[in-house]
């Protein structure tokens, strides 16, 4: 049967598509292979933090390598991997709809993004940029690093973001099924509903300040050197106001993803729709109030400080009723326990860990301790590793067979969910309690003390890499071997399991008629 | 007479739908594009609140008439695409390329008296990132901030100009080429979305950069 | 939307309240007035411009909803960024560009 992968099967035909589900299948892959270059530079930076002195890079090639990581995973994998991948791929087809409403911009921001990813990528190979990836001025002004083409980079991508988000919005308010409300809408088109009004409202403004940056750098601006009157905070301030939203770019698909897998392996109705889609928006909303808890002990007043403060602990509210409409999902549904969720119980698991610790870190006296240290570190890694990479790993073994029409292999599965689960606990757990005994973040050498914590740590990244590589390995060995999958191999009622594996190119063999609900499991199962 | 209709794409309902698509994707870039500005804002006014006083004078330093001269060059742009828009809609197409294109033009002359404006700066020695005679003379720091974010929050507008005078151009263009009817008239009000914006940003940069210039 | 179209009335209307508020604008500064008010006057006639602009230039009035809440969200969050930055600059205690010099001599050794 003609599918959207076999239709035409020239590169060309790849490189021009305006088919958003090629252009998403593109990005996954674009993610997926900065996934592990940044996973690589990781791997190096605990390999360095084996022993307490020089272990395998120089303390410049150290400063060098997570700068890179961080700019990688955030900019290259964490925002792009589940709204442009599989939101791309999803978001019509969850609506009933042909494609999304700007078909051309949406390759545009495809060929945007690798633009982007060359030039930065272009920054690693000569001199690397060795500025964190936060770019704090008056350093990175100052650096002789070549700063400014990973600077130009990130903003080429932001207006990638940009468009995907343009794309999204108007795609759910002009393209939705006949008769379709938005109360009809699955639950992962409201989470990428939220993350485009942060990708629009947040991304320019990042955009613009790293340019003055660049300019900085570049041109000798100096509108951030103290020594010629600037103010280093107003940069923080700018920057933050964009970078912290970006959290939630990168955890409200995830929250959409966990939304779809829990309903569909519980065979159950959430236990609020509205409960999810309406904290979806508060989420998006308070993350934006948000940005000065990473300035408590920069030297902001006292006053923003208090304000930022208890704003930051809003969030926590309605993560809460999240994680509490999930779990009440699962109570007595028919729960398949499937790879996918297997992944989802990580999540939440870690998710939970993870934003605790955030409540902890935004309590402005605590923070004082804790500020950069690894205990910071830590918390942002449950939650950006595991919480939003585990969903993205859970979503990639829930869609798999609607995209590449194979079943993955069950077990292997499970087996890799459990050892990037185990991994990843070894990996981060040591560096809560290394953080909160005192360890500084972003240093080449560290005392004694702490080697025993640290050595568990480069053990546990080892099980992740592990984990991660035999993912990878049986995804792969699936497309030659795996099964055929069928149209809908978990019973969902959601939309995009009404459409043959892999869907055809117009996304239904016909005009796809929706009479009930997304999430309708009280009702019998049509046929495909 | 002959009017072209614009192509539905195989993905809409109708024309209204692709119409409203986008316009709503026009307003959205220029939310995104409100607050990529806004970037400068804060740092314009987070320096002014730092430099009361040399920002005020800085302001006073301004050239007021030619910065007004194109606050309302600029604004008579504006009332140029309006009628061009209504001359569409209303079927009287060789009006309305006349229109658009005028004000394309306006936006050149905004343009040309903008780069005067700059050409008198940099006589008097002063360049972004405090170089320059001036700043020798001048040597309070702020001095050298106040004209840079000046450069900065002046040269992304006139960029966003020169975007504009283009997009107006090509499209006065097209509408001549393509013999278009009031059914296309949606894509000349997006583009003039975009002008409008334009506009908006010079009339805050207007007040921020030669207005505000009184001693207190 | 494209059936509804303005009337040149409006259009007229609309360029003529503009131009009036550029004049007062200008008026305002050439009066000599000065410090906050200058400042809150001249952004408020700015903000009223937009209001106009928006509204009847950009066909605000006859757009959908779903394009008026764009268009309140997206001047909301600037604000947001300008304001909390702002206010952040005005409440440092000690003012932020002013702080004492720090004293960077070594301790003198122990005798």
């Amino acid at each position: 049967m003609k599918n959207y992968l076999n239709c035409e099967t020239t590169i060309w035909s790849w490189l021009s598509t305006k088919d958003h589900k090629r252009i998403g299948v593109m990005f996954l892959v674009s993610v997926t292979l900065f996934l592990l270059v940044g996973g690589v530079f990781a791997l190096i930076l605990r390999l360095e933090h084996l022993t307490p002195g020089p272990t395998l890079v120089s303390p410049n090639m150290y400063n060098q390598l997570f700068t890179l990581h961080g700019v990688v995973m955030v900019w290259l994998f964490l925002i792009p991997a589940i709204p442009a991948g599989f939101g791309n791929f999803f978001l019509p087809i969850m609506l009933g709809a042909k494609d999304v409403a700007f078909p051309r911009l949406n390759l545009a921001s495809l060929y945007i993004f690798w633009i982007g990813a060359i030039l930065t990528i272009y920054g690693v190979l000569d001199r690397a940029a060795d500025t964190g990836w936060t770019f704090y001025p008056p350093y990175s002004s100052q650096t002789y690093t070549k700063a400014t083409p990973v600077l130009l980079g990130v903003f080429v991508l932001g207006w990638s973001t940009i468009i995907t988000g343009v794309n999204f919005i108007t795609t759910i308010h002009t393209l939705r099924a006949k008769g379709m409300r938005f109360m009809d809408m699955p639950l992962f088109a409201w989470a990428l509903y939220g993350v485009s009004i942060i990708q629009i409202l947040g991304t320019p403004v990042l955009g613009i300040i790293l340019l003055m940056v660049v300019m900085d750098h570049s041109f000798d601006w100096g509108l951030f050197d103290p020594a010629r009157g600037g103010d280093p905070l107003i940069y923080q301030h700018i920057f933050w106001f964009y970078s912290h939203p970006a959290v939630y770019i990168m955890i409200l698909p995830p929250m959409g993803v966990v939304s779809e897998i829990v309903t569909s392996m519980a065979h159950k109705n959430p236990l609020s729709y509205k409960a999810i889609a309406y904290s979806t928006f508060g989420i998006a909303f308070v993350g934006f109030l948000t940005w000065g808890h990473h300035m408590f002990t920069s030297g902001m007043s006292e006053l923003n400080a208090g304000i930022f403060g208890i704003l930051s602990m809003g969030v926590a509210v309605f993560s809460a009723i999240k994680v509490f409409t999930w779990t009440g999902t699962l109570y007595r549904g028919s729960v398949w326990i499937r790879t996918p969720l297997v992944y989802i119980f990580a999540f939440l698991f870690l998710f939970i860990f993870g934003g605790m610790t955030g409540v902890a870190v935004a309590a402005t006296s605590l923070d004082v301790h804790w500020h950069d240290t690894y205990f910071v570190v830590a918390h942002f890694h449950f939650i950006m590793v595991g919480a939003s990479l585990t969903a993205f790993l859970a979503a990639l073994h829930y869609w798999w067979p609607k995209i590449t029409g194979k079943m993955y292999f069950e077990g292997w599965g499970v087996a890799g969910a459990i050892l990037v689960f185990l991994g990843f606990v070894g990996t981060f757990f040591p560096q809560f309690l290394l953080g909160n005994a005192g360890m500084p973040r972003r240093y080449y050498h560290y005392s004694e003390q702490f080697q025993a914590l640290n050595v568990l740590s480069t053990a546990g990244s080892w099980v992740l890499a592990l984990g991660l590589l035999l993912v990878l390995v049986t995804l792969i060995w699936s497309l030659v071997a795996g099964e055929k999958a069928p149209a809908n191999p978990w019973n969902s009622r959601s939309y995009e399991w009404m459409t043959p594996s892999p869907p055809p190119k117009e996304n239904f063999p016909e005009t796809p008629r929706f009479v009930r609900g997304p999430y309708d499991y009280h009702l019998p199962l049509e046929p495909p | 007479m002959n009017l072209a209709v614009p192509k539905l794409q195989h993905h809409f309902e109708d024309l209204p739908k692709q119409a409203h698509a986008a316009r709503l994707g026009m307003w959205l870039f220029l939310a995104s594009e409100a607050l990529f500005f806004s970037g400068l804002f804060t740092l314009y006014a987070a320096y002014r609140a730092h430099y009361p006083e040399i920002f005020r004078e800085g302001v006073a330093h301004n050239d007021l008439v030619l910065g007004t001269v194109n606050t309302f060059i600029l604004l008579t742009g504006s009332l140029f695409l309006s009628l061009a828009l209504w001359a569409l809609r209303a079927a009287r197409r060789a009006l309305s390329v006349l229109l658009t294109a005028a004000t394309g033009l306006a936006g050149l002359v905004y343009l040309i008296i903008k780069a005067t404006e700059w050409a008198h700066h940099m006589a008097e020695g002063i360049f972004p990132g405090g170089r320059g005679r001036f700043f020798v003379e001048n040597p309070e720091p702020a001095w050298a901030i106040f004209y840079t974010s000046y450069y900065g929050l002046t040269g992304f507008h006139a960029i966003h100009v020169t975007v504009g005078v283009g997009i107006l151009a090509w499209t006065a263009w097209w509408m001549h080429r393509e013999r278009v009817g009031p059914a296309a008239a949606y894509k000349l009000a997006i583009v003039g979305l975009y002008w409008h914006f334009v506009d908006i940003v010079w009339l805050f940069l207007w007040p921020l950069f030669y207005l505000l210039r009184n001693p207190a | 939307m494209n059936e509804g179209r303005s009337s040149l009335k409006t259009i007229a209307i609309t360029y003529a309240v503009l131009y009036l508020l550029v004049v007062g604008n200008l008026v305002v500064a050439l009066a000599g007035v000065s410090g906050f008010w200058a400042l809150f006057v001249a952004v408020s006639i700015a903000g009223l411009q937009t209001l106009v602009v928006a509204l009847f230039s950009m066909e605000l009035l006859r757009s959908r909803r779903s394009i008026g809440v764009v268009a309140v969200v997206a001047p909301l969050f600037v604000l947001l960024l300008v304001c909390l930055t702002v206010v952040d600059v005005y409440t440092r205690q000690p003012p932020p560009l002013e702080v004492p010099p720090v004293d960077r001599s070594l301790p003198s050794p122990p005798p």
